[in-house]
């Protein structure tokens, strides 16, 4: 069972799209990608917003679209959080929450089960403007919920969204997915979004797919292949352990390695993926006492890449995983690293944290 | 005084059975004229938009051909009622509503064009066809626009002259409306009545434009 979009779309003799996509039809499809990238459109292929003619888009065997047929975006079983939530300006929340046609088959929740679950009964009455963008964006996905659809599609939900507004969506967006039992298409150009949901992974690049498959399988892909803008590195699978409140720092454990993540995780789970960009990691021969780095992982060189404008990329086992780091030809000349070699890659706390915006790791 | 309300009842049936078909006919006109990219829309609009360039003696005169006897809307008039179309208060109407027309779908076709493409899109993935986002969603929407529209096409069915005079004439309480009767009461120089009805239609048509322009102005 799965999700077959393919086929080819220009715009003023320009390719937007070019894909033949096979994404399974549960779980959480993450589709990254920077502005430009296509990822929209594509989403809007399958919402049949766009495409016509040209795209073939087919859920479980039905076609939705193809050269001769197409199903109107309204008959499609399927509901689409759009970035600015799309609120209707003249009424009011409750009126927006009743707005979706219930006669399309396929899953959806009741009025009283998204006002609960998001708590919106105090926002009911009001209107769309008097509302935060957080509410807003709370309010469009508790809508779309009240769509019957056998696919939930998400365009950027976080993305209209302040720092604050957005932490505080984005762990319950999470479990949301997770919870609902549909399958998921979350199109985003933040990787730390859909980081810990993801269960699969498309990565799109001026219109054509770079990498698929899983977050780990392609963030180590595209270490190679990209990229000035997204710095995946490796994605490291760990368990949370502890949070110490007085250092704001959380203890996770690689298999047995201890690590140290700025922030509180506790509410994330207990399985996590962190992820360390290739440029935030040093290598060292030995493990180092006298330094401000707390988390020096234990690690095997598997590879060492070829050489680019004078720095290498390594790819490193750790208790099973797989890392990346970047490091110049210099210091891999001077340490004389080679394949088989025990090395401890040193990661800076700070740098898995900082970045919250962009690309912010384990923090959410 | 009898034949000011007598005037008064016809002009005000006339218009308001004219904004009735009006908004019934218009909001899907000017929502095409708003949206589509057909090439048909220039022309269209050009043709909807004739009303208020032509002097309406012109147009007057061309729908009295048509609403004679051997007129074609005459003739089919008379195949569906038995009765003549010149010279009535429902030939009256088909004047009026050609002639409002471009009043009331301006300014419903300009207040669509703001209409985003976002919500519709929105609409139509939450399960709404074209039809029912046009009923459920555009309508709303541009609720005040409608109603702006509504009083211009009503008040300016009530300043018109030029076409009853030429397709309605002058026939009391059937066809005789206000401003035919203020030019009667002047060319007989009663002008105390004519004061009368002058002051009625001058204070109806400014109330017309305030509610009007201050519906447009409120928020949406």
């Amino acid at each position: 069972m799965s999700l077959l979009i393919s086929g080819q779309l220009a715009r003023r003799s320009e390719f937007k799209l070019d894909v033949a996509l096979d994404i399974p039809s549960s779980g959480v499809t993450a589709i990254v990608g920077s502005s430009g990238s296509g990822k929209s459109t594509l989403l809007r292929c399958i919402a049949g917003l766009e495409g016509r003619g040209s795209m073939t888009v087919a859920l479980d065997g039905e076609i939705w679209q193809d050269a001769s047929n197409f199903v109107p975006a309204h008959s499609r079983a399927l509901s689409l959080v759009l970035q600015e939530g799309a609120l209707f300006p003249h009424l009011s929340v409750h009126r927006n929450l009743l707005y979706p046609r219930t006669r399309r088959r396929g899953f959806c929740l009741t009025p009283e089960q998204v006002i609960a679950r998001f708590g919106l009964t105090p926002l009911l009455q009001h209107k769309p403007s008097e509302l935060s963008g957080g509410q807003r964006q709370r309010v469009a996905l508790a809508r779309a919920l009240l769509a019957p659809a056998r696919l939930w599609l998400l365009d950027e939900p976080l993305s209209a969204l302040d720092g604050p507004a957005r932490r505080a969506l984005a762990p319950e967006l999470g479990l949301l997915c997770r919870d609902l039992g549909l399958p998921v298409i979350y199109v985003t150009h933040t990787l730390s979004e859909v980081l810990q949901i993801a269960d699969h992974m498309v990565v799109l690049d001026r219109g054509s797919v770079l990498s698929q498959g899983s977050p780990a399988e392609v963030s180590i892909g595209l270490s190679h292949a990209l990229s000035e803008d997204i710095d995946l590195g490796g994605i490291l699978a760990c368990r949370f352990h502890a949070f110490d409140p007085s250092h704001n720092l959380s203890e996770v454990r690689v298999g047995t390695t201890a690590m140290w993540i700025r922030g509180d995780l506790s509410s994330l789970g207990i399985n996590l993926r962190v992820q360390i960009p290739a440029d935030a990691i040093s290598l060292s021969l030995h493990r180092q006492e006298q330094i401000s780095v707390l988390n020096q992982l234990p690690c095997t060189i598997r590879t060492i890449g070829q050489p680019d404008s004078g720095s290498v990329l390594v790819n490193l086992d750790c208790e099973g995983q797989t890392l990346q780091a970047r490091i110049t030809v210099l210091s891999q000349e001077r340490l004389a690293l080679a394949t088989g070699q025990r090395v401890y890659a040193l990661i800076k706390t700070i740098a898995l944290t900082t970045r919250e915006t962009r690309d912010d790791v384990a923090a959410q | 005084m009898n034949d000011l309300l007598q005037s008064l009842g016809v002009s005000l049936a006339l218009a308001l059975v004219t904004t009735v078909i009006l908004l019934l006919l218009t909001p899907p006109l000017a929502w095409w004229l708003a949206r589509s990219s057909s090439r048909l829309r220039a022309p269209v609009e050009a043709l909807v938009a004739l009303p208020m360039v032509l002097p309406p003696t012109v147009l007057g005169f061309y729908l009295l051909l048509a609403m004679a006897g051997e007129g074609f809307l005459g003739e089919a008039w008379n195949g569906l009622t038995g009765t003549p179309l010149a010279f009535t208060f429902s030939g009256l109407v088909i004047g009026s509503v050609i002639y409002s027309l471009p009043f009331v779908s301006q300014p419903l076709a300009a207040s669509f064009r703001t209409t985003s493409d976002t919500l519709l899109e929105a609409a139509a993935v939450l399960g709404d066809s074209p039809v029912r986002r046009f009923l459920r969603l555009v309508l709303p929407l541009h609720r005040r626009a409608l109603v702006a529209a509504g009083v211009l096409g009503f008040a300016h069915t009530l300043g018109e002259f030029g076409i009853v005079l030429m397709i309605g004439g002058n026939i009391p309480g059937e066809t005789r409306v206000l401003s035919i009767l203020l030019f009667d009461q002047v060319e007989s120089l009663n002008y105390a009545a004519a004061h009368i009805t002058a002051l009625l239609l001058l204070g109806f048509s400014l109330l017309a434009l305030t509610v009007t322009y201050s519906t447009l102005s409120r928020r949406p």
